[in-house]
């Protein structure tokens, strides 16, 4: 651009430099005009100095002054019109009768680089702003797909739901052994219970054996007051003696037994008692745990789906707007296509002016039809725009859709 | 199997926009930079369909659509003219060389994709 501005400049003080030019020949031929006036004013000068009667010598002084000074005239106006000659030439190749022609003439290639060059400029810059915004969409769907992948949302919350279903299976499991325990709990209850009856059966037996030793001591009191025929009883009453005693003594060692299993039966009815409620309440523990970690997992899930689908909306909303951008970018083809046929027409014209160069390499005035050639610089435009533009009215502005025609 | 799309443009960045109208879908987009490189590119009938512009140097779309209807091997090939030329008589000559769409530029990727989706079919 400041290039530009230079060599127009530059052009420009080319073409005042030569306009300058052509105020010299005229300053030239004013004074030419006045040693043309001045000649014959200086003859009639001497002549009325020679009149007014003045001595011989005098009159032959003032003679040659007279021929002096026409002859000089004659040769300053002689040396003047050759001067004013030489500077009209210089004019006429100078300053043309085509001088705009020429001024046009070299303007207008220097026009069509500009164009050209800037055509080229944002072309380059639209496409490098696509690039950039392709890679921009590219890495957007990337970032989105990864999003989606990573996020595995759904496939997280299958694993969750699956975990939750084994883990309630595990503790289901707990829960059964904790209800077989209870029933060992109760059953070694029920054997605490049938540990006493054995306890005041062995008393009974005790008991029985004390009343059958008294019953065999009368016996051997009798038998030995029968005298002779009480002997064989008297050994009777002996034997029954001998086994209400050994009766009483199993019936004591049994009770001794059934103290000691009832001692262990109490002390493993207490442990598993304490056993049981230790693990109830550990059960219950784990079955809080396992209902707080997957019910935080799925607090997780749902807030890392819900940022996934927040990011997936943003990125899908900076897309749009970036694919909406690079239509809004098609503007570049639209000015290219302008600034192309203008950067034609003016090469057109430069060559139309370029063939009105003489022989010399002046360029003549042009004698063209401006209605004929503004009437083929519109037929050459593609675009209502252009045409629009051409009549100097307002450009309306392009539709956003695409015009779609099937044939 | 892969679809192939020439484009046929002179602006880079028209020819970057089609690309990217067309490659999320699956397409392989073949970029020619006027109709004489198209002509090049066309890869002995390989091409699925062709989206070309009018107005470009050294051959133009038009001049370029009837070289592409002359050739046996992309005789059938479906053309889109994609332009900023909405004169009746271009659209017409465009109609008569064989063309199969005319867009007006600028265009929405999302109708391009549609067209061509439409067409390739």
């Amino acid at each position: 651009m400041m290039k530009g501005s230079k060599e127009g400049t530059e052009v420009m003080q080319a073409k005042q430099a030569s306009q300058a030019g052509s105020i010299k020949p005229a300053n030239g031929q004013g004074r030419s005009m006045l040693l043309v006036v001045f000649a014959p004013v200086l003859l009639a000068v001497a002549g009325l100095w020679t009149l007014a009667g003045f001595n011989l010598a005098s009159a032959s002084l003032g003679g040659g002054v007279v021929v002096l000074a026409a002859v000089g005239s004659w040769w300053l106006h002689q040396r003047q019109l050759e001067q004013a000659r030489v500077e009209a030439e210089a004019v006429a190749a100078a300053a043309p009768d085509g001088a705009l022609e020429q001024l046009v003439g070299e303007s207008l290639p220097i026009w069509s680089r500009h164009i050209d060059h800037s055509n080229r400029y944002v072309e380059d810059s639209v496409s490098g702003l696509m690039q950039q915004f392709s890679y921009l969409i590219d890495s957007l769907n990337q970032s989105v797909s990864a999003s989606s992948e990573t996020d595995g949302s759904d496939h997280v919350i299958g694993t969750i739901n699956s975990s939750q279903v084994d883990l309630s299976n595990a503790v289901s499991a707990l829960r059964q052994t904790q209800q077989s325990r209870q029933q060992m709990l109760e059953e070694l209850r029920q054997l605490k219970t049938f540990t006493a009856e054995l306890q005041d059966m062995a008393a009974e037996v005790v008991s029985i054996a004390d009343h059958t030793n008294l019953l065999a001591l009368n016996a051997g009191i009798e038998s030995a007051r029968a005298g002779e025929a009480g002997k064989g009883f008297s050994v009777v009453a002996t034997e029954i003696r001998g086994l209400s005693l050994r009766s009483r003594e199993t019936a004591t060692q049994m009770t001794d037994k059934v103290l000691s299993i009832k001692k262990s039966i109490e002390s493993t009815v207490d442990t598993a008692e304490v056993a049981l409620s230790r693990s109830s309440e550990q059960l219950a523990e784990t079955e809080q745990s396992i209902d707080h970690v997957i019910t935080k997992s799925r607090e997780v899930i749902g807030q890392l789906q819900q940022s996934s689908r927040n990011l997936r909306d943003d990125a899908d909303g900076v897309r749009r707007v970036i694919e909406q951008l690079i239509v809004e970018l098609q503007f570049q083809d639209r000015v290219s296509q302008i600034l192309t046929q203008v950067s034609s027409n003016l090469r057109d014209l430069e060559k139309e002016i370029s063939e009105a160069r003489d022989a010399d390499g002046h360029i003549r005035k042009l004698d063209f039809d401006a209605d004929v050639w503004l009437a083929k610089m519109q037929a050459s435009y593609t675009m209502l725009d252009q045409h629009r533009t051409h009549r100097g009215e307002e450009s309306k502005e392009t539709s956003k859709d695409s015009e779609i025609e099937f044939f | 199997m892969e679809k192939t799309v020439l484009i046929v443009d002179d602006s880079a960045s028209l020819r970057q926009l089609v690309v990217l109208a067309l490659k999320g879908s699956g397409f392989r987009v073949v970029e020619a930079t006027d109709g004489v490189d198209g002509l090049a590119k066309l890869d002995g009938g390989r091409v699925h369909l062709i989206i070309s512009d009018v107005n470009m140097p050294n051959m133009d779309g038009l001049t370029f659509l009837k070289e592409v209807k002359k050739r046996p091997d992309t005789r059938f090939t479906p053309v889109i003219m994609l332009t900023t030329e909405s004169a009746a008589d271009k659209k017409e000559e465009g109609r008569a060389a064989g063309a199969k769409a005319w867009v007006v530029k600028p265009f929405q990727p999302q109708q391009m994709l549609a067209a061509v989706n439409k067409l390739i079919q």
